[in-house]
């Protein structure tokens, strides 16, 4: 059954939910059935949109479920009554020698009536399925939305292969490939059907009003074909437009952006459109879903490499072989693996090397590993926290069942008569446990239509959640068919783990004894399995628990790392006028006038703009020398030493309130002809000139002599765990950037300052695009997202856990002092009085949770250490969690088993002895 | 496939039925058509589902009371759709159980029923 491109969730879904269905019911009628719903899904969202398609749903399913199994009924009986013409006429219930099938459809239809018979069981016991199936649905689906999915619009993605180059040891130092190096690789390799180059870079497009910053591709020519992509209208690049640099000013739109900006105007391809003040031809229009080969990024355009001079390129970007600034990805010739690929390029780029600077010479080796969607170098991290995530929310799944389990040995136990009569009358223990088997089943995948639901839910919760990312991020989390497939596998394989024991407990025994009495006879094995099982619940969800203290202690020393500045008050928003067509003369006067302009507006307190933004994960490096320092042999290639630094403008210490400790802040004029000057953080001071006073020493920045004029403190600068490290700021007048972050401190509220920056730009040229504003403390906060997330979904998942173990714990402790009453009673009347009895029941549950909170500790102590790398330097065996966790589930579980304790000790000892 | 089946046998026909043979009285219909009309006629009493409606689809081309229509259409890219149409057969079983509705209608019982409650 094909599916047509550009469907929505929903209707996929239902195609994907049609295989229900018989299949020649489905070959008869699935194309029209879709047809029919597609038809009601459209006019239910023009209606009433997300409400509606809600109640669509909710008259959909269950005509579904009850058409599709009737449906599968009556194939069934067709065909076995094709079968069995000429036998006797059906027994209502199958004897021992028939089919497979049969019997099935009989266990099924016996299922139904048990648990229709008792609703309350079933629909509590399956609310607890959904609850774990929901959880590890939700973060599966996140994951399969991340990790699993392929390139959208991608031919064959599991022969496209990421390319890179590093160290010769492969190890984690890596270098971008220059455009040289690309033509060498792409023309030479014999292993390769192709070999594509890409970068991102930011454009602005405009069609004469105000234009709209977007975020675009420069490929090389190829860039489509390797990937196998089709243009949805018009064409994607020709080798011509990949030979002469500048040639050939054409674009190729997304289609969300040809919708978005251009109202999916028809006549697109062919009208000219202006990128950065430039005319650019539009050729084609990309097909809807592709976005690139890093889908989570929202790319809007796609514009020949040869270009890259006319965008804001270095001029000799095509031609230098010493700058590195793309990314490079291959389609693997047929039959041949990434390992011999690797060698094939190893082989070919040593011949490159002479032509490169020395110091590229460092990174001979070649990195291939599969196209993932993320950076090469991201993919393993990203891969790691989301298993993570993963491992956690299957625990909770396992308490829910461990809960299901516990609930069904009750039921076992209920039913042993009901056994007892069906074996006496000659049915045999395995169809019998077959039987039980399909009700658990059957309870588990009910369970997971309800985590599905959940998991649908949440995931689109997820996806309103916006970040305050520098790039425009978009993911679709949403589950699909393969989400599908997971969460009824796990539903199949669970009821069939948890089902198994309670099955083989209610079917064991001699029946005679069974029928007999009517008490739980051999009760000692029953209840073993119980109390291992609350055992396991309690040692899991204190597993859960921990890491979610673990990760609320992560996230709380994060917010309590020194960062250096100050972040409240303070709006950011990136600028970049050059791609309006600004020279740098004009740029200068245009940043001179926006600041003065601000400056007018009540409450700014102050204003300034530097090349970066600080604590939003990205770092730049330079080279320098450092006058009368002489440098380790490690640490330097001839002379030059390796530092961060930053470009920026007068105030910048003021706006961010970073004290400086000596000597001067950078003035208005520190400007292009003044002499060159520089401020060094305190770690620079230390490390290179300890002991002597580091105003008016010199350095040489870009080879001019360079004085440094003042000391600021220590910060971070890119990540939150990055350990102290020398720091170099240069004003931005003697380094000219045209693409900068403007930073505003206000008195009042930063989120307000939104429409005044943009009012501000708009006054002084109408033309530019309006720049995304974000508050500093949304930027800097990106830092901790993993730590959030973390904290968040194991919050949620150890307090879910918590609640399904105590339930656990106290549906145990009560079935216990139930079956104990005479007992109880028993005690009493020789003069137990009630604290001894509270005593006693207390006793029995508190050594379960005393055994399982153990057993737990172990685990967590082993188990912990994988979170390390995510939190900031709390210990994975941090001794407030490893204190404060236990003692509080302890207290938890001490009142889940003090409720029926207390019931115990309110046992009147006649009617205990009488009752029964 | 059609094996026509006595009129007799196939009485009373269940209200859905009765509904969707109805639906096909005037014109061939496919199936959103189908689900519209008889959502409208019943003042959305009855709103048929996709697998309920081919459900009952399947009966009545078994019993041969309807026929896929040699119509088809091309929707915009979308796929070809069915059509639908009584046959004869299907007529007469509509006249059949509407004659016997009739009658039905016209017993004494009813008659003093609707006269208490008064017309509908």
């Amino acid at each position: 059954m094909s599916v047509q491109p550009g469907t929505s969730f929903s209707e996929r879904l239902y195609a994907a939910l049609l295989w229900c269905y018989p299949g020649e019911f489905r070959r008869r009628f699935g194309p029209d059935m879709r047809e029919l719903f597609r038809d009601r899904h459209h006019a239910e969202r023009s209606r009433a949109d997300a409400r509606g398609i809600a109640r669509l749903w909710l008259r959909v399913i269950p005509d579904l479920l009850s058409t599709a199994s009737r449906e599968r009924v009556s194939a069934l009986h067709e065909w076995l009554t094709v079968r069995t013409v000429p036998e006797a006429p059906q027994a209502a219930a199958p004897s021992s020698g028939d089919s497979m099938l049969e019997t099935l459809l009989y266990d099924l239809r016996y299922t139904g009536r048990m648990l229709r018979k008792s609703p309350t069981f079933t629909v509590v016991a399956m609310l607890v399925i959904a609850l774990g199936s929901g959880a590890v649905t939700t973060i599966f689906s996140a994951a399969s939305g991340l990790l699993l999915r392929p390139i959208p619009g991608v031919v064959q993605p599991d022969r496209l292969v990421d390319i890179g180059r590093t160290d010769p040891q492969g190890g984690r130092s890596n270098h971008s490939p220059s455009y040289p190096f690309y033509t060498h690789v792409r023309d030479e390799s014999r292993t390769f059907k192709g070999v594509a180059a890409w970068t991102f870079l930011q454009l602005t497009v405009s069609t004469g009003a105000q234009g709209t910053t977007t975020f675009a591709n420069l490929v090389s020519a190829n860039y489509f074909s390797v990937l196998g992509v089709q243009p949805a209208r018009g064409r994607f690049f020709t080798a011509d437009e990949d030979r002469t640099p500048g040639a050939h000013a054409v674009i190729v739109l997304s289609d969300g952006f040809w919708r978005r900006r251009f109202g999916g105007d028809p006549g697109i391809v062919g009208r000219s459109i202006l990128v950065n003040s430039t005319p650019y031809t539009v050729i084609g229009v990309a097909p809807p879903k592709f976005s690139g080969v890093f889908p989570v990024v929202q790319t809007d355009a796609w514009v020949p490499l040869m270009m890259a001079g006319q965008l804001g390129r270095d001029r000799d970007a095509l031609t230098s072989a010493g700058s590195g600034w793309l990314t490079l990805f291959g389609r693997l010739n047929d039959g041949v693996s990434i390992a011999q690929a690797r060698a094939d390029l190893a082989s070919i780029t040593t011949g490159h090397l002479a032509e490169e600077p020395q110091d590229f010479t460092a990174f001979s080796g070649i990195a291939m590993s599969r196209l993932t969607g993320f950076p090469a170098d991201a993919s393993g991290p990203i891969f790691g926290f989301v298993a993570l995530l993963l491992v956690i929310s299957a625990l909770v799944l396992v308490i829910a069942s461990v809960n299901v389990a516990g609930m069904l040995l009750a039921r076992a136990t209920a039913r042993r008569r009901e056994m007892a009569v069906r074996i006496a009358l000659g049915a045999s223990r395995g169809r019998l446990v077959r039987q039980l088997l399909t009700e658990s089943i059957v309870l588990f995948l009910g369970g997971a239509i309800g985590g599905l639901l959940i998991a649908l839910w949440s995931t689109r919760l997820f996806g309103r959640i916006q970040l305050p990312a520098e790039v425009p991020l978009s993911a679709d989390l949403s589950p699909d068919y393969r989400v599908l497939a997971f969460s009824l596998g796990t539903a199949l394989l669970t009821g069939l783990i948890f089902g198994l024991a309670p099955a083989l407990q209610a079917t064991q025994g001699d029946p005679s004894t069974a029928l007999r009495s009517d008490t739980a006879g051999s009760g000692a094995r029953r209840s073993r399995i119980r109390n291992g099982l609350v055992v396991g619940q309690m040692a899991m969800s204190l597993l859960l628990l921990m890491s979610a203290g673990l990760f609320l202690r992560a996230l709380d020393r994060g917010q309590r790392i020194p960062i250096g500045f100050d972040t409240s008050h303070v709006a950011t928003a990136p600028i970049d006028v050059s791609t309006s067509g600004y020279s740098d003369a004009r740029a200068r006067l245009f940043y001179d006038a926006l600041k003065r302009r601000l400056l007018t507006t009540p409450g700014v307190a102050a204003v300034s703009f530097s090349r970066w933004a600080p604590l939003t994960g990205s770092s730049a490096g330079t080279r320098i020398i450092i006058n009368g320092y002489v440098p380790q042999p490690n640490e330097s290639q001839r002379g030059e030493i390796d530092v961060n630094f930053g470009i920026v403008a007068p105030d910048y210490f003021t706006v961010l309130r970073m004290q400086r400790l000596r000597g001067r802040a950078f003035l208005p004029t520190d400007d292009a002809t003044a002499p060159h000057v520089a401020v060094v953080n305190e770690a620079f001071a230390r490390k290179y000139w300890p002991g002597s006073d580091p105003i008016g020493r010199v350095v040489q920045y870009d080879s001019v002599a360079t004085t440094i004029v003042g000391v600021a403190r220590d910060a971070k600068y890119s990540s939150l765990n990055e350990p102290l490290r020398p720091y170099i700021y240069i004003p931005i007048a003697q380094d000219f950037q045209a693409s900068v972050f403007l930073f505003v401190r206000t008195t009042g509220d930063a989120t307000a300052l939104g429409p005044i920056i943009r009012d501000a730009i708009r006054s002084i040229d109408p033309l530019l695009p309006a720049p995304a504003v974000v508050t500093m403390d949304a930027a800097t906060s990106v830092v901790l997202l993993p730590q959030r997330v973390a904290a968040a979904v194991t919050g949620v998942m150890g307090v879910l856990g918590l609640i399904l173990a105590v339930v656990g714990l106290y549906g145990v402790v009560a079935y216990t002092v139930s079956q104990r009453t005479r007992e109880i009673g028993l005690r009493m009347a020789l003069g137990a009085d009630r604290g001894n009895v509270l005593r006693l029941i207390l006793r029995d549950g508190m050594r379960l949770v005393i055994i399982g909170v153990g057993i737990g500790m172990l685990l967590a102590f082993g188990a912990t250490r994988v979170m390390a790398s995510f939190l900031f330097g709390v210990s994975p065996l941090d001794p407030l969690v490893f204190a404060v966790i236990p003692l509080g589930l302890g207290a938890a579980a001490l009142v889940a088993s003090y409720l029926p304790a207390r019931k115990a000790a309110a046992t009147d000892p006649l009617e205990a002895l009488r009752g029964s | 496939m059609t094996r026509q089946t006595d009129v007799d046998t196939l009485l009373p026909l269940k209200p859905v039925e009765l509904e969707l043979l109805l639906a096909l009285v005037d014109e061939e219909r496919h199936g959103y058509a189908l689900v519209q009309q008889i959502a409208e006629r019943t003042g959305g009493l009855v709103r048929l589902e996709p697998g309920n409606l081919y459900r009952v689809i399947k009966r009545l081309l078994a019993d041969g009371l309807v026929q896929e229509s040699s119509r088809r259409t091309v929707s915009d890219g979308a796929e070809r759709r069915r059509y639908y149409r009584l046959t004869a057969h299907g007529a007469r079983v509509v006249d059949a159980d509407l004659r016997r509705m009739r009658a039905l209608l016209a017993s004494a019982p009813a008659r003093s029923l609707v006269r208490r409650l008064g017309p509908a």
